[in-house]
């Protein structure tokens, strides 16, 4: 099955957008930030390709300044991927089911909360809802990584934050207001189980969840096998007449 | 070993084979050994250590503490908990 890419214009940008297969429901993949999202491509394409073979069309798109779209990762607010993301549903065509990985979470509830959208299921792996917890993490573990050497609050990884981006994720702690639609998690298992932050965040959700024992996926840049989690997330989707709840 | 010290380092082995998704049991592990040399764990996914050993005993490592070098054996992780627990 091979990609075809599509045109998304949002904020004067054309995003870098592909589409995997034709007609069908409508499954809109949005991406993490920054260096999580090299880990995350992978699978994500994969998945794409196996649910265009069941007949659904797969929109994955990459951020303004992220990816291959054009723009600067640095000039990136938290308005400018709620709007990305509401180009990108106006994309879809009819109804339309989500996959949202990592902070991906967090920015599609925000959209979704602002507006009227045919959102029939939402799917989330790893989600992440608390941006300042997310935040803080990246910058401990880049300080790690780096050896303590790394002292400049809005360098993560080496990816530059917009002052107003590091703000706004910085004042966005707890839960924000869930979709409404069913919800299903994928999600890595420690012991067996799902973390504790991530049965909080699926009994906000009312979600159901999959732990999928295996390493962080959105840590890893080389070959992911994450079959076990693709396997799960097309059961979910795939429930006839009862998406993922 | 005093029998707490012995404890605790078997809980932290646990903690390091759960978190790092080995393919040892945690009696297995070397004291003394560096995680990242045998069993090829890179720093990044060394992190996810020390989130499990602030999850698990209820601690918090501050922003200095955070090297390799504190992480990297069991032994180190041993002593820096114990410093933790005791507050010394």
């Amino acid at each position: 099955m091979t990609p075809t890419p599509i045109r998304i214009v949002s904020g004067g940008y054309e995003l870098a957008a592909t589409r995997y297969g034709f007609g069908g429901r409508c499954l809109l993949v949005l991406y993490p930030f920054a260096e999580e999202r090299k880990g995350v491509v992978r699978p994500a394409s994969e998945l794409a390709r196996r649910m265009a073979e069941d007949g659904w069309n797969v929109i994955l798109f990459d951020y303004a300044g992220t990816g291959e779209s054009p723009g600067a990762f640095s000039d990136l607010t938290w308005e400018t991927l709620q709007q990305n993301v509401r180009d990108a549903l106006d994309s879809c065509e009819g109804p339309v089911s989500i996959l949202a990985i990592r902070l991906g979470a967090r920015l599609a509830l925000d959209v979704l909360s602002t507006g009227n959208y045919p959102v029939q299921s939402f799917a989330c792996w790893e989600p992440v809802l608390d941006g300042a917890g997310w935040l803080r993490e990246i910058r401990r573990r880049s300080r790690f990584r780096q050896g303590g050497a790394c002292d400049d609050p809005l360098d993560i990884d080496g990816y530059r934050l917009h002052r107003d981006l590091a703000e706004t994720l910085e004042s966005m702690s707890g839960m924000s207001k869930s979709s409404g639609a069913p919800c299903w998690i994928g999600c890595v298992a420690h012991r067996g189980r799902p973390t504790a932050t991530m049965e909080r965040i699926a009994a906000h959700m009312n979600a159901t969840v999959d732990a999928v024992i295996r390493q962080p996926f959105w840590l890893e840049t080389g070959v992911v096998d994450a079959d076990v989690l693709l396997d799960s997330t097309i059961d979910a989707l795939n429930r006839p007449g009862d998406p993922p709840t | 070993m005093a029998p707490e010290q012995d404890d605790l380092q078997s809980r932290i082995k646990s903690i390091i084979v759960e978190r790092l998704f080995l393919d040892v049991e945690p009696d297995e592990l070397d004291a003394g050994e560096s995680l990242t040399d045998a069993h090829g764990i890179d720093s990044v996914r060394l992190f996810d250590v020390v989130v499990g050993l602030e999850e698990d005993f209820d601690i918090s490592f501050e922003d200095d503490e955070l090297t390799l070098d504190n992480f990297d054996t069991v032994q180190a992780i041993t002593q820096r908990v114990t410093e933790k627990q005791t507050g010394s």
